[in-house]
């Protein structure tokens, strides 16, 4: 249950791109429960650079729990995550439930992205701060944060629209933005939880295409959080979650090999 | 359908707290200084009284813009705080109209409580307040009493208020059936706003200088005038100049915080006047205590003299006028921010999960807060020198312990603005940990 699928996008060259198949987290035995609700009941399991992951399961089974768990915004109750980070030789496994609020705070910005359902932009910034930002909070200086942000804009078909508030973009515009914000620090992992939850069939289709071209196909995984069946048909492997134990774990055949 | 809300309005504290707050507050010290006011008025019939109630009076048009902002401001936090409810009717085919009467109702329901807390207040406080003393007493009890019917009409024109606030709050929120949110797009300040004010400051000047004044209460309505036109004039040409500054910041922000900080405060520059505005009539008065206090230091008083005690009463009576719009401001301020957080706990939530912190979400709340704060305070400052320069001359506005008071009091007026953001970061930690 525990090992990693082969990826659906050939690596393309990234500071990931030798990281094929190797684990990013490995997850044993966690545990987390809701007043007498058990979220997570001794889940393990391991996610691998280049796959994408689709979490799936009925509401209520534990699956935005896990995606909290495994970035590192709430912590398991029992068990370990570790995080292998594998940008740089000197890098060392991070106990992740051992760190304080603060300590996973800095990890999360620096090497894990989001995209959330309601894209979460920032309603007074326009579409080229926004993306900006993500990068200017971990220190970069405005000019190259923004040439960043451009770059990935651009790289996501929104060029031009760089001034535009997120109240003067389509949802799936919006949605394109809130990747590239999860992008432009080149995060080592990437979360999305229903990101294409609030979208047309169609637009759906096209930030999907976008979110995985982005993610894993420069060498990095993907979890996906999600209800949609054409989501989870579209990753390289399968997961779902009832009574917060996994009951499933496969690749999937149609996009794995 | 009105009264099926009305009847479960009380049974959720996270809707009524904050705006019953804010009406309470606004209400116990509207009441107080009210008080206050009729104390001077109904002075034994003296030479003194004409000059107090002049003075009271001035007070009174003073407050009263950090009044409505503070009402206003718990208005607003109102309209938030019911989104989930509002947004389902919408949802349901509710028209605006009937949600616009279902958010007048409440509103008036919680004004109620929120003035009847403030009445409670405004009767508790009395025994402390009373022991302030004015014109060679203490005012006591039965001085600051308003009198049954008198404290029954002031809470019928604090209800009026009242509504009035929450109808123009009402405006600025959209009710879609997705959820109630401020208007997105920017807000527009006119620059006539600011040709207007100067026009208005130029014609006073002009009048007060060419037309010769005769008589009490001719005097006595042309030195309000000479007083509130440019104190109005503040308040319509303060958004125009706070864009220009903003916008500047904007485009020299160099960390995320400000950049951040200064498009939250450009999005919509009159909202954040709201806020802060109350401290432009706080300035005005700062100055003025400057002055005055400057005017003391050189003056030569008999001890005991009556002089003397007017001039300590004056004194008094400014420096308090003084606090309490500072203290309206800094509630006002507390209560806005607290309406922002809650309107975008969603986002704020977000911001947390990827890795932003909750000092970092802070630090840009108060930057927005504290720098918009420190234009309001360059441009009122200038303002009130310009006023007073022709009435007490430049001699007295630069005596050291002018300039020292006045910069004492902004101080003493910034940091508890400071403490009224602080106080929103309780806000901002919950809605982080509900996440």
């Amino acid at each position: 249950m525990s090992s990693c699928s082969p990826m659906r996008v050939a690596v393309l060259p990234s500071r990931m791109a030798d990281m094929n198949n190797s684990p990013l987290i490995t997850a044993s035995r966690l545990t987390k429960t809701y007043g007498t609700t058990r979220a997570l009941n001794g889940v393990d399991l391991t996610v691998c650079a280049g796959e994408s992951v689709a979490v799936m399961g009925p509401s209520g089974s534990g699956k935005t729990t896990l995606m909290h768990v495994l970035s590192g915004i709430i912590t398991a109750e029992s068990g370990t995550m570790q995080f292998l980070p594998q940008s740089t030789a000197g890098d060392h496994p991070v106990t992740v439930s051992g760190l304080s609020s603060e300590k996973r705070a800095r990890l999360r910005r620096q090497h894990i992205g989001f995209v959330f359902q309601e894209g979460l932009l920032m309603p007074e910034l326009t579409a080229l701060e926004n993306v900006a930002v993500a990068l200017m909070l971990s220190g970069t200086p405005r000019t190259a944060a923004e040439s960043a942000a451009a770059r990935w804009l651009q790289a996501l078909g929104l060029a031009g629209l760089e001034d535009r508030r997120p109240g003067q973009l389509s949802g799936g515009q919006a949605q394109r933005v809130a990747i590239a914000r999860a992008q432009v620090t080149e995060p080592q992992i990437v979360f999305a939880d229903e990101p294409t939850g609030a979208l047309d069939s169609a637009t759906s289709a096209q930030v999907l295409d976008a979110l995985l071209d982005s993610t894993v196909g420069r060498g990095a995984p993907l979890v996906v959080v999600t209800h949609d069946p054409d989501v989870a048909a579209r990753c390289s492997r399968l997961i779902r979650l009832e009574d917060g134990r996994i009951v499933h774990d496969s690749a999937n055949a149609e996009v794995g090999t | 359908m009105i009264r099926l809300f009305l009847g479960r309005l009380f049974a959720d504290r996270t809707v009524w707290a904050l705006p019953v707050a804010g009406f309470a507050l606004t209400s116990g010290i509207g009441l107080m200084v009210f008080g206050g006011a009729m104390y001077f008025y109904t002075l034994p019939d003296t030479e003194d009284r004409m000059l107090y109630s002049v003075y009271a009076t001035a007070a009174l048009i003073l407050l009263v813009i950090p009044m409505l902002a503070l009402m206003g401001s718990a208005a607003r936090l109102l309209a938030h705080r019911r989104d989930e409810r509002l947004a389902g009717l919408r949802l349901l085919g509710a028209s605006s109209g009937q949600l616009r009467r279902l958010v007048l109702a409440e509103s008036a329901a919680l004004a109620v409580a929120g003035i009847l807390t403030g009445a409670f207040l405004y009767v508790a406080l009395m025994p402390l307040v009373g022991r302030l003393p004015f014109a060679g007493a203490p005012m006591g009890v039965s001085g600051l009493w308003l009198g049954v019917g008198l404290l029954a009409a002031a809470c019928g024109v604090l209800l009026v208020f009242a509504m009035a606030a929450a109808f123009v709050g009402l405006r600025r929120v959209e009710v879609t059936p997705l959820g109630v949110r401020t208007r997105q797009a920017p807000q527009r300040v006119k620059w006539m706003r600011a040709v207007i004010a100067v026009a208005a400051v130029v014609v006073v000047f002009v009048l007060h200088t060419m037309v010769p004044i005769r008589g009490e209460l001719v005097i006595m309505v042309v030195a309000f005038a000479f007083l509130a036109v440019p104190l109005l004039a503040v308040q319509l040409i303060g958004p125009w100049v706070l864009k220009l500054i903003t916008a500047r910041q904007t485009r020299r922000a160099g960390t995320a915080e400000r950049l951040i900080a200064a498009r939250n405060v450009l999005d919509s520059p009159q909202r954040m006047w709201r806020q802060v505005g109350g401290v432009a009539v706080a300035a005005f008065i700062g100055v003025i205590a400057g002055c005055g206090v400057g005017l003391i230091s050189l003056a030569e008083f008999e001890q005991g003299s009556e002089e003397a005690m007017i001039f300590a009463d004056v004194a008094r009576g400014v420096w308090l006028t003084l606090f309490i719009a500072f203290l309206l401001t800094a509630c006002s301020v507390g209560l806005n921010q607290t309406a922002q957080i809650l309107d975008q706990r969603d986002l704020y939530s977000g911001l947390a999960k990827t890795g932003v912190t909750l000092t970092q979400l802070n630090r840009i709340r108060s930057l927005a807060v504290m720098r918009a704060l420190a234009a309001v305070l360059v441009v009122a400052v200038l303002a009130a020198c310009i006023v007073a320069m022709p009435i007490v001359g430049w001699a007295i506005l630069t005596t050291p312990v002018s300039v020292l008071t006045i910069a004492a009091v902004l101080m003493a007026g910034v940091l508890l603005i400071y403490f009224g953001t602080l106080v929103t970061r309780l806000t901002m930690r919950a809605v982080v940990e509900a996440g």
